[in-house]
């Protein structure tokens, strides 16, 4: 794992540590009060230092700003990478029922940043792929009697151009997937890393009425070499 | 102070704003699905402009 991260989460769990050790700080307060003036269990109200659930809601709300800043340092350096808090949910302790509790364990955590990393490239290609496909046109991708069918390169290229469907969005042409088209294009055509490919600015969009979308390369051979990565990579539904 | 019948007007104007929100919303939807007919297409331009404004 880079430098980088390791020292980045480093950061983060001194920090951490010294909010679960407000907790014992409270319990013992909790604890002397009671000794001090003699009081039972159950006078446990009358105690200005009981909070308990309030201090975990805290605790807890912090835990999870965590897991979500390490995905966010993450993407930082990886912005195609798609990762979720359930990725990391391993590496939060669990009581008897499955449910998280307080403690994260920051070497679980490297650890799952470190597999990410190695293997950023094959998730990003993914992503990138997943989005693209919407944007084939839904007859293609369907058969006559409406069941999922893989589409051919011959059927979106024509000549120097890929055939495909935007469909339109509040009366302006849709982009939610065109940005993860264009990183596909970088990664065909400049060689682009997946991960950290950026868009590609030499291609030519063009829309149509009917929802079509029309992308221009300069010759056709790079429309192929496009269309062929999507037609390699699509999955069954 | 406004007239009662101010009142009204704005009113019947929210409603009809948030009426043809909700008519462009469901036409772009249904292009995610199918490509649009000439009719169709023409409203959703018709309702972009009143809803959107702008020079589209």
């Amino acid at each position: 794992m880079s430098e980088n991260f390791l020292e980045k989460v480093k950061f983060l769990e001194l920090r951490y540590n010294k909010f679960l050790s407000f907790i014992n700080i409270q319990e013992q307060a909790i604890a002397d009060y009671s000794n001090y003036f003699g009081l039972d269990e159950e006078d446990r109200y009358e105690n200005p230092f009981y909070e308990s659930y309030k201090t975990e809601d805290l605790i807890k709300n912090i835990r999870d700003n965590i897991i979500s800043t390490v995905i966010r340092i993450f993407n930082k350096k990886y912005p195609n990478v798609y990762l979720c808090s359930k990725d990391f949910e391993e590496c939060v302790s669990k009581d008897k029922h499955g449910n998280l509790e307080l403690e994260i364990d920051f070497n679980k955590i490297n650890l799952k940043i470190d597999d990410f990393e190695k293997r950023s490239d094959e998730f990003a290609l993914k992503n990138l792929v997943k989005h693209s496909i919407k944007l084939i046109p839904y007859k293609l991708l369907k058969d006559e009697n409406w069941k999922y069918r893989k589409f051919k390169k011959e059927e979106i290229v024509k000549n120097n151009k890929l055939i495909l469907y935007s469909g339109w969005s509040y009366s302006s042409p849709n982009t939610e997937h065109t940005s993860y088209l264009l990183k596909l294009i970088s990664v065909v055509l400049d060689n682009a890393k997946p991960s950290i490919a950026e868009e590609n600015k030499a291609v030519h969009f063009k829309y149509y009425k009917n929802g079509r979308m029309d992308i221009t390369f300069e010759d056709s051979k790079k429309a192929e070499l496009v269309a062929e990565l999507l037609e390699k990579n699509q999955e069954e539904e | 102070m406004q007239t009662k019948q101010q009142q009204g007007l704005k009113l019947i104007n929210q409603f009809e704003f948030i009426r043809n929100e909700s008519e462009l919303k469901a036409l772009s939807e249904l292009s995610q699905q199918r490509p649009l007919d000439d009719s169709e297409y023409e409203r959703m331009m018709e309702l972009g402009r009143k809803v959107l404004g702008g020079l589209k």
